[in-house]
């Protein structure tokens, strides 16, 4: 009997996902990765404190107060004071916000025009797919971090020099595989069908080719996250990143490099360090969850 | 082969001048341009002009860009702006640290990397290889940087087990030459690993997914089939195929090991060519930050030649023509 009632609900729930959209049976499919599931609301709690900590903090990042100098963590200061009693609570959260959103921009603008690009390459072919390969080619050949300090070395650290070095350098990996898709689904069945019925090509792209591409940019957007917070955070470390007194998770740890602080006020550097290492991991869990959710073929 | 090996050179060509133009434009748009690091606001007009003149710059871009290549390739990378010495003096004794580091790690890699890939993908699903997934992607999403202060702080401050930088103690004085380099490697263990770390998990998601797809096959199967042993099957027949992927991997793996460098070299405060591209960074000396940059990118171009040829030499089912 009890197989009987086991049948029944497989049968449901069958039932259930065909009946799912698309993106419906790919949520239904990522919520049953618990592993996935934890790290969403790992990243949702981080992006919250990140939203919300500072503007509800009485305390801001560049508040000093000399009397309340080198104090470990306490109810008052839950990650403790620096060397200029400035509250690291709240500069651990301002820092995330720093790291976090200058990766989210990083990866929107890469998966854009890399998906952009990688269009023209695959659908239009010859001329403008020889220039943009080999154009790809040249900035895959350059030694990622290498690059990144000669620009920052050349133009000075700011924000938008160290959104422009990244985009610059990660949007080829993007084009690369939507190029590959896009000459795949080009010689499908309903691109006939496009052409029989007389589209534009910018209809056809935008109408037909992007929505398959779609999930692809969504996995690579969420592994991307992981990669670019790790770049950035390393250059901040490097001091060529996001100058002080802005606080990143990157430049945070940077005081470590001092011995006293590296030895004897852990509090300085290992909250950042656990924000990186937390983030990062949750990014590559959740995007080899959606990978799995979006394609079970691909499930290694 | 022979044939293919000059064809991939040739290709290699065009990109090389591609990135020699791209480096090129970026010190001329930077804001002062090449001259930028000599220039003080008190200067004259007339010395600003004497300078120009001196460097050239009143020729086309076009003209210089071809004059500082072929300087480039003659090794003429011209001289430290904050040293006041060549380029080259300043940056050959700092080759060889930053080749020792590269390549203990990419040893230390694979030696852990690919036999843990092999037991989690033999033994899939269990315990063993759950732990080394996990260990996987802990080891890719800890940032290096964090992980070597974390040794530091342990290792070298705690137990004082590893020493805390450099490449050797000033004082020390080696009775022998085996003394020297026990000395050299003592000071090497925590950036090794520090830099390796990436690499070993790396090598183990590559060596696990190839192995259990080599697994899944035919010839796995008939190998099974004629009765031989389990070790025979997985060391002899399945794991020939399954290192073709991960012998590309090796030489695609050298520019990530050089971006690593560049970290773990200031982290421990080894004297080599990371951490002076570094400190030419922070004192905006043009002229080493550009002879490291293209020798980066020659020696990346190199690495995926060699695993590109590397792979068609161990693969005999790939055609290259």
């Amino acid at each position: 009997m009890s197989d009987a009632v086991k049948t029944v609900e497989v049968k449901k729930k069958f039932k259930r996902e065909s009946e799912m959209s698309y993106w419906g049976s790919v949520f239904f499919r990522l919520k049953k990765n618990k592993m996935a599931m934890v790290s969403l609301i790992v990243l949702v709690i981080i992006v919250l404190g990140c939203i919300f900590v500072p503007i509800f903090s009485e305390l801001d990042y560049i508040h000093t107060n000399t009397d309340n100098n080198n104090q470990p963590p306490s109810w008052e200061h839950p990650f403790g004071t620096d060397q200029i009693g400035r509250d690291l609570f709240v500069r651990f959260f301002n820092g995330g916000r720093i790291s976090l959103g200058l990766a989210l921009s990083v990866v929107i603008l890469e998966v854009v025009i890399g998906t952009i690009m990688g269009c023209i390459a695959g659908y239009y072919g010859k001329f403008a797919d020889t220039i943009i390969m080999r154009f790809c080619e040249i900035l895959m050949s350059f030694p990622f971090l290498m690059f990144a300090i000669t620009m920052v070395a050349l133009f000075g650290n700011s924000i938008p020099v160290l959104i422009f070095v990244m985009v610059l350098l990660t949007w080829p990996s993007v084009c690369r595989i939507v190029r590959g898709q896009i000459l795949t689904l080009r010689e499908l069945e309903y691109m006939e069908a496009c052409e029989a019925l007389g589209l534009s090509d910018w209809r056809r792209i935008f109408k037909h080719l992007l929505p398959n591409i779609l999930a692809y940019a969504i996995v690579f957007a969420t592994l991307g996250m992981a990669s670019v917070i790790l770049t950035e955070t390393a250059l901040s470390f490097l001091g060529l990143g996001v100058s002080p007194p802005t606080p990143t998770w990157g430049n945070l740890i940077q005081e470590a490099r001092n011995f006293t602080i590296l030895t004897q006020r852990w509090w300085y550097w290992i909250p950042p360090g656990l924000g990186i290492f937390v983030s990062v991991m949750c990014f590559n869990i959740l995007g080899d969850g959606l990978r799995d959710a979006i394609d079970p073929k691909m499930k290694r | 082969m022979g044939t293919y090996i000059v064809r991939r050179l040739l290709q290699l060509i065009p990109v090389f001048l591609g990135i020699m133009v791209i480096l090129f434009t970026i010190v001329e748009l930077s804001p002062g341009g090449p001259l930028s690091a000599y220039l003080s606001p008190r200067m004259t007009p007339a010395l600003r002009a004497e300078l120009v003149e001196r460097f050239g710059l009143n020729d086309p871009p076009v003209t210089r860009f071809f004059i500082w290549l072929g300087n480039m390739l003659r090794g003429e990378l011209g001289s430290s702006i904050r040293l006041q010495r060549p380029v080259v003096d300043v940056l050959a004794p700092m080759i060889s640290p930053t080749l020792l580091l590269m390549s203990l790690s990419m040893v230390f890699s694979v030696l852990v990397g690919v036999p843990a890939g092999i037991i989690s993908a033999t033994k899939q699903y269990t315990i063993a290889d759950n732990s080394l997934t996990v260990f996987s992607l802990i080891g890719i999403s800890m940032p290096s940087f964090f992980f070597g202060l974390l040794l530091l702080r342990y290792f070298s401050v705690e137990l004082q087990w590893f020493p805390l930088f450099g490449m050797r103690d000033a004082l020390y004085k080696p009775p022998n030459a085996f003394a020297n380099a026990l000395h050299v490697l003592h000071h090497m263990v925590l950036p090794v690993i520090v830099l390796g770390m990436g690499g070993v998990a790396t090598f183990m998601r590559y060596t696990r997914s190839s192995m259990l797809e080599v697994i899944k096959s035919d010839y796995i199967r008939t190998a099974r089939a004629k009765g031989l042993t389990e070790k025979v099957v997985i060391y002899r027949h399945a794991l020939r195929n399954a290192m073709i992927p991960i012998i590309t991997l090796l030489g695609f793996w050298i520019p990530s090991l050089l971006s690593g460098a560049v970290i773990t070299e200031s982290i421990f405060a080894l004297p080599g060519i990371g951490r002076t591209a570094v400190e030419a960074v922070m004192t905006r000396d043009y002229p080493i930050i550009l002879s490291i940059s293209t020798m980066m990118a020659i020696l990346t171009l190199l690495s995926t030649l060699i695993a590109d040829i590397l792979y068609a030499a161990a693969d005999p089912r790939i055609k290259y023509d």
